[in-house]
């Protein structure tokens, strides 16, 4: 499945919806795209990956250095993976212990607003 | 059922890899004993291994063909994969910070190997400096491996 990303821009956070694979041909376009959206203020992402077919390594690698250029930005970033097939793929490679993963934008949101308030 | 062999030889683009996972995605499936979750390990899999197929051969400026090959009988899938690119130790893959440490956040790359070997029933590595050749072993009847 075509790789596709469209971003909704909200208050506090940022919501990056990614469709498709993010392989090596995709990661790229998802790379630059959560750089954009940090370097123009919106430190705090959450990426959902409810409609994503299918994360390898070099989606995984991304998403990584996203959440770190989010928390240098000041902000953070959380996941949106509702199914268990993506979420096998963090749980192999260890990195439910880096993310949360959450099963709704709802639920990211929640934690996003939690943090802030943890901060402030 | 006797067994049954898929041949692609592939540019070595970025844009193929999805193409390869289709496709052995597809061969895997035929038989009516698959899992739609070892189905989608293989695709990960696959994805790794022509992946860095990819990279080798940009690494090495060359612009000659990937070749897959893909044999299935019954529920029992091998993958090969094969490369012209520089070869790599598999046993000298670095190993990674602590998860939990704010150090492994540097590390975008690395964890390919480790996934692939990880996805399938068994994983065989032959490298030399004129290529390599990745062989993965699945049964795609079999239960999912836990993490």
């Amino acid at each position: 499945m075509q790789f596709g990303s469209r971003v909704d821009f909200g208050g506090d956070y940022t919501v990056v919806v990614v469709e498709g694979d993010i392989d090596m041909a995709a990661a790229p376009g998802l790379r630059s795209l959560m750089q954009r959206t940090i370097a123009d203020g919106n430190p705090s992402l959450i990426v959902d990956l409810t409609e994503c077919s299918l994360i390898d390594s070099a989606g995984l690698g991304i998403l990584l250095g996203g959440l770190r250029r989010a928390r240098a930005a000041g902000g953070t970033l959380e996941l949106v993976v509702p199914f268990d097939h993506l979420r096998r793929t963090f749980e192999i490679c260890d990195l439910d212990r880096v993310f949360t993963l959450h099963a709704s934008s709802d639920q990211a949101a929640h934690a996003i607003a939690s943090t802030a308030e943890r901060i402030a | 059922m006797s067994a049954d062999e898929v041949i692609l030889r592939v540019p070595a683009k970025s844009d193929y890899v999805a193409l390869v996972r289709v496709v052995l995605a597809a061969a895997a499936s035929i038989d009516p004993d698959s899992r739609d979750d070892r189905v989608d390990d293989l695709r990960i899999a696959v994805s790794e291994a022509v992946t860095n197929a990819v990279e080798a051969h940009q690494l090495a400026g060359t612009d000659s063909r990937i070749e897959v090959r893909c044999l299935t009988d019954d529920s029992t899938v091998e993958v090969t994969v094969r490369d012209r690119g520089p070869g790599f130790d598999p046993d000298a893959v670095p190993s990674m910070p602590n998860v939990e440490t704010p150090e492994r956040l540097l590390f975008e790359n690395g964890l390919g190997l480790p996934l692939m070997r990880r996805l399938v029933d068994r994983t065989d590595i032959e490298s030399h400096d004129d290529g390599t050749l990745v062989r993965l072993f699945i049964d795609t009847a079999s239960k999912t491996k836990t993490p």
